[in-house]
């Protein structure tokens, strides 16, 4: 079975996204970053995503250039919505319910692993049924003070394993847990 | 001038208690952690509260032991707040005046570190004022879903430097960011 990674840019403070929509202005991104990337999207072999980064991303990467938007624009794409009544991005199927159970047949399948990026909601449902298999975060050195939080909170607590931190000149440290329920060897004995 | 440091434990979420006030089952305390807390935060000359955690603090450490009580019983203390009447710990002034005044005082007397721990209110207001050269944090690998959040936002948006990072066996990570 394949396994299911999110990915996020998060501030220190906790926001995925600034107070205006779609504000990723401060992103820290430098040759690093652009590295590590190209090495995430050539890993994976689908790209899940929920609705409202859907469109953001369907409407930024169709026209951009470079080697990442090639990656973006040509893996397997698959979108969760009930609203949405097609894609509108090359190679993209939509999932309109069952989404556990669609998640599920995703991860069956044969491939290069399963990338959720951006998706805040999409996550609590896939973290709620324990889908989620590694949770990656880049960290960027910068306070926002508002914007949306990436972590909505919830009653449970939950134990991670540390399996890798890797920091970048631009000074983002990208960080990747397993729950501790999954089978996955941490950095930490 | 002196430098002004916060140190302070998290999760993932951004919690430094929790779920409950006052919680902190969830640190990840080991050997490796407190020779870093030796080799790096027992130089400081200062330590400032913020009430919430002086209270916690001086309610544990006179009865501890070790060479971590042993520094935080006879370091210069600094508790800010406009409702405590006196203080009881060792080494401690109360501050109830105007806080960013005397914290300018101070950075500017000759001396050790100041840091800062816990006090997330208190350190609102030292952000708020740019009073703030280091932030250290250990983040540890949990996602505690409620708690209390250490950055209270709010504030205008700031650019850090990370100067800093070490990965401990415990899976806590060190973090470390200077302003700019």
């Amino acid at each position: 079975m394949r396994k299911l990674i999110t990915w996020n840019m998060m501030t220190l403070d906790g926001f995925f996204e600034g107070s205006k929509k779609g504000d990723i202005d401060w992103h820290r991104w430098d040759d690093d970053m652009e590295k590590f990337s190209i090495e995430m999207m050539s890993d994976a072999g689908t790209l899940l995503f929920g609705r409202v980064t859907w469109e953001m991303f369907a409407a930024h990467w169709p026209t951009a250039e470079g080697q990442v938007a090639d990656l973006m624009n040509s893996l397997p794409k698959v979108v969760v919505s009930r609203t949405l009544d097609e894609p509108g991005w090359n190679n993209a199927k939509l999932i309109k319910d069952d989404v556990p159970a669609e998640v599920r047949k995703l991860k069956d399948q044969a491939g290069g692993n399963v990338f959720v990026l951006g998706s805040a909601d999409l996550c609590s449902t896939l973290i709620d049924h324990g889908l989620i298999d590694e949770y990656r975060i880049g960290v960027n050195p910068v306070l926002l003070g508002r914007g949306v939080p990436l972590f909505k909170g919830n009653s449970r607590t939950d134990s991670l394993r540390l399996l890798d931190v890797k920091p970048s000149k631009s000074g983002v440290v990208i960080l990747s847990y397993a729950p501790e329920t999954s089978g996955e060897e941490g950095l930490a004995g | 001038m002196r430098k002004l440091k916060t140190w302070n434990m998290l999760t993932l979420d951004g919690f430094f208690e929790g779920p409950k006030k006052g919680e902190i089952d969830w640190f990840v305390f080991d050997d490796e952690l407190e020779k870093f807390i030796i080799d790096t935060q027992m130089n400081a000359g200062a330590l400032l509260f913020g009430r919430v955690t002086y209270e916690m603090m001086a309610a544990y450490w006179p009865t501890a032991e070790g060479r971590i009580a042993d520094f935080m019983n006879s370091v210069q203390k600094y508790a800010f707040s406009r409702t405590l009447d006196r203080v009881n710990w060792d080494k401690t002034t109360l501050v109830n005046g105007d806080a960013v005044a005397e914290i300018k005082k101070l950075k500017a007397q000759e001396g050790g570190d100041i840091f800062v721990f816990g006090s997330a209110d208190f350190s609102q207001t030292l952000m708020e004022n740019r009073l703030v050269d280091e932030y250290h944090f250990g983040i540890n690998p949990v996602v505690l879903g409620k708690g209390v959040p250490w950055f209270k936002g709010g504030y205008d948006a700031m650019g850090l430097e990370l100067f800093d990072s070490k990965t401990l066996k415990s899976g806590v990570v060190l973090l470390f960011y200077g302003a700019r």
